[in-house]
């Protein structure tokens, strides 16, 4: 097949156009204030194309913050339990290889011991069209824990920016290609490439850390006054977990009146002081960086253990959310340092 | 800044406070916390204009309320939470040092402008302080100036419907991660209202509901409290503009009761008396 | 608006001015419309403001909130305190565009069963006219 690409004004068009099938929920980038989100769009949803990394990651379309997981009704009759509303197909636009290698790592959670079906079905229906990295900065490191500006894991559609207004698009899945094939009317821009595009290759992003030293410090460090000083700005809010890509806790709430109820999936977060309150009232992580000590730990260690893989895919989102200056790249380049020196 | 790293240096060296909770750079037009026990690290510290972090907010955080002595480096509009925690007997003045620094402005969040807030500052002389560093700077506004805030004006000129509508669309896209509470100085209580769950007063699902209550529940808890640092704003990862509603209360607390928060630890808090004469003509 | 929709008012009342007033409403037979569900409090100051957001979100189309006259305070300065959290709860409203005529604060003793009677008749009309909060109800999205 020819190459096909994609130009702004055609890709809002398509975009628009999907949004008008209440069939399918689309996501895309959209700009509020100076940041862009990537947010569920409708018919007057402004999307902007010119960004560098949307503040929250695309987690949001296959994880909803909060999600019926279960509906019922009381009569004179007893139970009944309701309908769910079904999966609806999804089409994400506008994440970053970053977000979409995501993905199999949150594949292999949900599909472990117990089969997260909300979440498996999404993934089977998602289309996600991932725009290759054309900027960085200072929080960015994909390359140290395995991916890269151009990275293709988790995608279906990777598009690389050719000129200032447009991308060429490239099939990665079948699915991809399918939607390549059926929405072939969009990506058929006639684009000259331009000199200068794409802004950065993946030695721009040198490895910074080893993330293998970094699993045996952790393991071997649980104790160390070090953790102390990571965690010590930590106010304990929930926004470096709810943008990041892999953090994926969450808690089930139910909300019940006499007739009828229903029981709800939320986001939750290891970095809040009531995530592991027990009902004794203690509190195993009472320190803040004590739960910010978990938040690394189990992203580069006991996910290691469990599924081979670290969980972080090096957006950088954390860092550049929190107000109180943790920053996930210091503390891991200090970490690879420690192990180095110490040898451990 | 050589004075303050002086400072900061002199009381760690003498242990006089176990803590100081200071300012480094974090790179270039940023600034971010550092919290020392050590007297070498005191030559990290610096103070700017982008110097935005309230760093009062570390003074309620339960590790640090249980060492013995704090110091905190703190700007005007940041000494007014301490009085707030002092009147509400959240502090005891004994076991915090206050490193107060005289400072014109600060910079928005962004890096590019002024700060909104500093255009009606009163307090660019810190009030309350055991040091005081820098130089004397004018005051632009007096203490007496009764404040009005073009946006609360501009926001007001709109019908219901577009305020409802303004604040459905904004409060959706609110995640609860609770920031706002956390960031907050004056958000102290050891168990929010948000985290009971018997009975549930709060829908902790990040549904247009949920998100109402807790944005109302999260302002009227402030309302009379809140000294307008903005921090809550600032750290929103959904950029939703919280100051308004803030900031309208602090004008009816003015209108109403004629208080402004965190001028005089002394003060009776509005919301826990009254005079005879407070208006009720709404009442019917 | 169905025609047969008749609001649902959550009206907190203090239980030594207001309570007893409606009981001699009651006692006196002077007729007043059912759209009222009364709560009793201990007292007016004991109404937390969460308590009109938990009736928004329960159904409710208005909240009335009644104590007892400024000076008649069984705990002599209870409904002080509440005038104030009731002033900034309004202003709080208002800024976020629900409507004031919503939640409806009055003062009522023991001896003024007509007046309250007068006055929940006068809320029910006025809130038939501003019709049902579908508004605040429908906040209570089950999906994104």
């Amino acid at each position: 097949m020819a190459e096909q690409y994609i130009d702004y004004d055609k890709a809002k068009e398509m975009l628009g156009n999907l949004t008008k099938n209440s069939e399918i929920e689309v996501f895309g980038p959209v700009k509020k204030g100076n940041d862009t989100f990537i947010s569920k769009l409708n018919q007057n949803s402004e999307l902007s194309f010119d960004y560098f990394i949307t503040v929250n990651s695309i987690k949001e379309a296959l994880l909803p913050r909060f999600e019926p997981i279960l509906k019922y009704r009381i009569n004179h009759n007893g139970v009944t339990l309701e309908d769910l509303p079904p999966v609806k197909p999804l089409v994400v636009f506008g994440g970053r290889p970053c977000d979409a290698s995501s993905l199999p790592l949150m594949k292999k959670l949900f599909n472990w011991d117990f089969k997260d079906e909300f979440y498996l079905e999404r993934l089977k229906k998602v289309i996600i069209i991932t725009i290759a990295c054309d900027e960085m900065d200072e929080n960015c490191f994909c390359t140290s824990v395995g991916g890269s500006p151009r990275n293709e894991t988790g995608s279906d559609v990777l598009l690389e920016r050719v000129c200032s207004t447009g991308w060429k698009a490239k099939a990665i899945s079948e699915k991809g290609k399918n939607f390549l094939k059926e929405n072939s009317n969009f990506f058929n821009a006639k684009l000259t490439p331009e000199k200068g595009y794409p802004k950065i290759a993946e030695k721009d992003i040198p490895v910074v850390f080893d993330s293998k030293k970094i699993k045996t410090w952790i393991e071997n460090n649980f104790e160390s006054p070090l953790w102390e000083e990571f965690g010590a700005n930590c106010l304990s809010c929930a926004a470096c977990t709810f943008v990041c890509p892999t953090c994926h806790c969450f808690d089930i709430t139910d909300d019940a009146s006499m007739w009828k109820g229903v029981r709800t999936k939320n986001w939750d977060a290891c970095t809040l002081p009531y995530f592991t309150k027990h009902a004794s009232g203690h509190n195993p992580r009472s320190q803040s960086y004590q739960r910010y000590r978990q938040r690394i730990s189990h992203k580069y260690s006991y996910y290691i253990d469990l599924f081979g893989q670290v969980s972080c895919t090096g957006c950088g989102r954390c860092s550049r959310v929190c107000e109180a200056g943790v920053n996930i790249l210091d503390i891991l380049k200090r970490i690879d340092k420690e192990a180095t020196k110490g040898g451990k | 800044m050589k004075e303050l790293i002086a400072k900061a240096k002199e009381l760690l060296m003498n242990k006089e406070v176990d803590l100081l909770i200071g300012y480094q750079s974090a790179g270039e037009k940023k600034a971010k916390p550092l919290l020392i026990k050590n007297p070498d690290d005191a030559d990290k510290l610096v103070f700017n204009e982008y110097c935005l972090s309230n760093l009062v907010t570390y003074l309620n955080r339960p590790d640090i309320k249980a060492l013995s002595k704090v110091a905190v480096v703190a700007k005007g509009c940041d000494i007014r939470a301490i009085v707030v925690l002092l009147s509400e007997n959240q502090l005891v003045r004994e076991k915090i040092f206050i490193i107060g620094m005289t400072c014109d402005h600060v910079m928005s969040p962004d890096g590019t402008e002024e700060n909104i807030k500093c255009s009606y500052c009163k307090v660019r002389n810190p009030h309350l302080a055991d040091v005081v560093i820098g130089a004397p700077i004018d005051e632009r506004i007096s203490k007496e100036t009764v404040v009005r805030h073009e946006d609360i004006e501009e926001f007001n000129k709109k019908t219901k419907e577009e305020k409802w509508n303004f604040w459905k669309e904004e409060l959706s896209q609110c995640i609860r991660c609770y920031a706002c509470r956390q960031v907050c100085p004056l958000c102290y209580c050891e168990r929010c209202i948000v985290d009971f769950n018997n009975p549930q007063w709060i829908d902790t699902r990040s549904n247009p509901r949920g998100n109402f209550a807790w944005n109302i529940v999260r302002a009227l808890h402030l309302s009379g409290r809140c000294i307008d640092c903005g921090e809550c704003e600032r750290v929103c990862p959904a950029n939703i503009p919280l100051m308004l509603l803030n900031r309208s209360l602090q004008e009816e607390a003015k209108d109403k009761f004629d208080w402004e928060a965190g001028f005089d630890p002394e003060a009776q808090p509005p919301l826990t008396t009254f005079r005879k004469e407070d208006d009720e003509e709404f009442i019917r | 608006m169905s025609e047969n929709w008749e609001p649902k008012i959550v009206t907190f009342v203090c239980n030594w001015c207001t309570y007893a007033g409606a009981d001699l409403a009651g006692t006196s037979r002077f007729k007043y419309s059912p759209n009222i569900r009364i709560i009793k409090t201990p007292c007016s100051g004991r109404i937390d403001p969460m308590f009109i957001v938990a009736a928004f979100e329960k159904g409710a189309d208005a909240v009335l909130i009644s104590g007892c006259h400024p000076g008649d305070c069984h705990y002599n300065e209870g409904n002080y305190n509440a005038r104030r959290k009731f002033i900034m709860m309004r202003r709080l409203l208002s800024e976020l565009g629900i409507d004031n005529e919503r939640v409806i604060f009055a003062w009522c003793s023991a001896s003024e069963g007509i007046k309250f009677a007068r006055l929940v008749n006068e809320v029910s009309e006025k809130i038939k006219e501003l019709g049902p909060f579908d508004e605040y109800h429908n906040l209570d999205q089950e999906e994104r």
